[in-house]
């Protein structure tokens, strides 16, 4: 064999060598995303292609039926946030965000707190006790609180007004009752969940350090301001977290079937007004658009939410 | 033994393939509307069981919520492709399926389909209740009034004669503390509402007043004036004052039948299920008058639309439409629920003039036909919000935010604004 045949066999070989050494970089560089492909498809097809669909939508005017949709720029966006309903909705939203936060988040961990001084039996019963709205269907709870609520004298509501001497109450018409009562309807149902969220959290921060700060003499509030609250402050905001993201979501159903908004708008909010845009008056321009500023205004809360509590949360045990 | 097993398997399959053909050859439509178990439910599966029995077409009966639910759900079925073959539409939604939504003429149906005569029994008038721009939207169906139920018991308790009950809601705000304080105190009148503007379009016509109004060759609302705030503060001071229970149909209706309002201003409608359920000697009488004005009550109920667009479903649909719409299938149903009659020849047919002749309650329903006017729904494609705008504005007086007429001229210049633009004759 002649020195160019070897040199010239050689090279192929190497070469060959080579590239197959190529395609194993590349296929091993591929690899993750092969692994990864399923669930960013879903992501892809289910979240953002409608979210970039709403993004358009939310630039056009005209219903769901209607092929031809007319382009009005930021008209609808102007429109939504000049209008003298959008600031009302925005302060029903953050109302309601308050009521979510005293009755899903700091009612239920209060009183896991309160557990601490019970024996493993009595948290049994108060979790089964407080868990039990959590499996009910959200339009059975409608209904029977739809009874406690209503107007007339054989409310159950009513008739405790009237064990005090107290005339009935309208409790959805009442423009200032009206939010309050609806928020109490869903804090109930969500309230068990959060507990049972809370009672883990607690259970999981270990004794030892419980043990070894009394037993060098730190008092109650001590033990709770120095191993409790901080031990438990990752579960805390995970409870937090879910209630901001849910909260609105939560009340939908109550909503729709005992208040449709009002009275006067008394319990509309941007989640429920983006169902009247979108499936009560059709104009889905002005509900695309309501979508996109509640992303926006819910991704900045969520964000700022986790960088404050980032800073002050450890998550070492 | 084989030539057995053999013809078992023909036998078999000729059978199979029988029933497969048969199975083709039923037409099976959907029927979407609002007649749940205790609002008409029982006398649609009559009609509907009727129905296959004379033609052996198949309907399907949908209960829908409401007539908004119904075209909430009815536009994302519209544009997930499923079509439903015959729709009751609410009549305030007339001019919004007529924009929007891909129904069948009457006009396209009668030409594909027959039965001019079947046309030529309806009055002009109540022809004209499904005509926008020239076209008939579909068949007038179900037409009701709202009336005052009372409760005659409660009447004897105070002293009052039940058989005169009063016209004039001056006369009803007269005797209303006698009634409230021989029945321990209850709210003497209810009306219950939706979330629509039936009731406060009764109030506020009533009293002299419009919805809307054409003016320069465009729609304006009417709501702003002086009459429509008496008419609509006329309710608001009754609820205010404790008077008058604050609820929607969903608590209205139960409490009325329980005994815990003396009144009930309701739809005709609601007859059949009311009169069934209570204890007490259940009377009705005319919505008040309001002064000198005449009285103007909304027509409610409804209209049916064929959407089906296959050839053999559109032509059961129809027939089905017929049907329900004929002396028999009329006779039918405003017996079942209370709807006034479309035309002559109902009252006429002896089943229905037998239970007139025993039904002083839906003789009232049908003694206001003259005082119904057209349930008004606002134009273009804002229409429904500026309905939604009236609607608040009746809750913010109601709920004694606003007084009535602080709420009206606001509704009125967010309405003006919604539907601006929209052109009219007159």
């Amino acid at each position: 064999m002649s020195q160019t045949r070897r040199q010239s066999l050689y090279m192929t070989e190497h070469g060959a060598a080579h590239e197959r050494a190529g395609w194993r970089v590349w296929l091993r560089k591929l690899t993750p995303y092969f692994y990864l492909a399923p669930a960013l498809i879903v992501i892809v097809v289910f979240v953002y292609l409608p979210l970039i669909r709403t993004v358009e939508i939310s630039l056009h005017q005209g219903n769901l039926l209607n092929p031809t949709r007319t382009y009005v720029g930021l008209d609808n966006y102007i429109e939504l946030i000049t209008g003298k309903l959008f600031g009302e909705i925005l302060l029903q939203s953050a109302l309601y965000l308050l009521f979510a936060v005293i009755g899903s988040v700091i009612v239920p961990i209060s009183l896991a707190m309160l557990t601490l001084q019970l024996t493993d039996r009595e948290v049994d019963f108060y979790q089964s006790a407080l868990f039990l709205p959590t499996v009910i269907a959200f339009n059975v709870v409608v209904l029977i609180w739809a009874f406690f609520f209503l107007p007339t004298t054989g409310g159950l509501f009513n008739q405790i007004l009237a064990a005090f001497g107290q005339p009935p109450s309208d409790w959805l018409k009442d423009p200032l009752l009206a939010l309050p009562s609806i928020a109490l309807i869903a804090n109930w149902k969500i309230m068990g969940f959060h507990f049972l969220l809370a009672i883990a959290g607690l259970k999981a921060i270990p004794k030892e350090y419980l043990e070894a700060a009394y037993v060098d003499g730190a008092s109650g509030w001590q033990l709770m301001r120095r191993i409790i609250l901080p031990l438990f402050a990752p579960t805390g905001l995970f409870i937090l977290i879910i209630t901001l993201i849910g909260a609105m979501d939560a009340v939908f159903t109550p909503i729709r079937i005992m208040t449709e908004g009002g009275p006067n708008n008394a319990t509309n909010n941007l989640m429920y007004a983006i169902f009247s845009e979108g499936f009560r008056f059709f104009r889905v321009g002005q509900a695309s658009a309501l979508s996109i500023i509640l992303i926006v205004l819910f991704g900045g809360l969520i964000y700022w939410q986790y960088r404050l509590f980032d800073r002050n949360v450890s998550y070492d045990r | 033994m084989r030539k057995s097993l053999v013809g078992l398997v023909l036998l078999a399959l000729a059978v199979m393939g029988f029933g497969a053909v048969q199975a083709q050859d039923t037409i099976t439509i959907e029927y979407w509307n609002i007649n749940n178990e205790g609002f008409g439910g029982p006398t649609v599966d009559l009609l509907v069981e009727q129905f296959a029995a004379e033609t052996g077409v198949v309907v399907e009966p949908r209960v829908q919520e409401s007539y908004p639910a119904l075209v909430q759900n009815l536009e994302t079925q519209l544009a997930g492709g499923n079509i439903p073959d015959v729709v009751q539409i609410g009549w305030p939604y007339v001019d919004y399926v007529y924009n929007n939504l891909p129904f069948i003429p009457v006009s396209e149906l009668v030409a594909s389909w027959g039965s001019d005569e079947y046309l030529a029994q309806f009055p002009e008038n109540v022809l004209n209740l499904t005509n926008v721009g020239g076209t008939n939207v579909g068949m007038a169906y179900s037409l009701s009034n709202p009336i005052m139920y009372y409760n005659a018991d409660m009447f004897v308790a105070a002293g009052l004669d039940p058989d005169t009950p009063p016209t004039t809601w001056e006369g009803w705000l007269e005797i209303a503390p006698a009634l409230s304080e021989a029945n321990g105190g209850i709210p003497v009148f209810n009306f219950g509402y939706g979330a629509d503007n039936w009731i406060v379009q009764a109030f506020i016509e009533s009293n002299g007043g419009n919805i809307l109004v054409c003016e320069n060759g465009e729609y304006q609302t009417g709501v702003g004036s002086a009459e429509a705030a008496a008419g609509l503060q006329a309710w608001a001071d009754v609820v205010l004052s404790g008077q008058s229970l604050n609820a929607g149909y969903a608590d209205a209706t139960p409490a009325f039948i329980a005994g815990e309002t003396v009144t009930y201003t309701y739809t005709i409608a609601g007859r059949g299920a009311i009169q069934s359920q209570v204890a007490y000697d259940l009377r009705a009488t005319t919505f008040p008058q309001f002064g000198e004005n005449p009285i103007r009550i909304p027509g409610g109920g409804n209209l049916l639309v064929v959407f089906a667009t296959d050839p053999a479903r559109q032509e059961a649909a129809w027939n089905f439409v017929q049907f329900l719409t004929s002396v028999e299938g009329l006779s039918e149903w405003t017996r079942g629920l209370g709807y006034v009659p479309l035309y002559d020849a109902v009252l006429e047919e002896e089943a229905y003039a037998e239970f007139i002749a025993d039904n002083p309650i839906q003789q009232v329903g049908n003694s206001q036909l003259p005082n119904m006017v057209r349930w008004t729904s606002f134009p273009g494609p804002n229409g429904l919000a500026a309905g939604e705008a009236l609607f608040r504005a009746t809750q913010a007086a109601l709920g004694g935010e606003l007084p009535a007429v602080e709420a009206l001229a606001a509704a009125a210049e967010e309405i003006n604004g919604l539907i601006a633009g929209q052109a009219c004759e007159g």
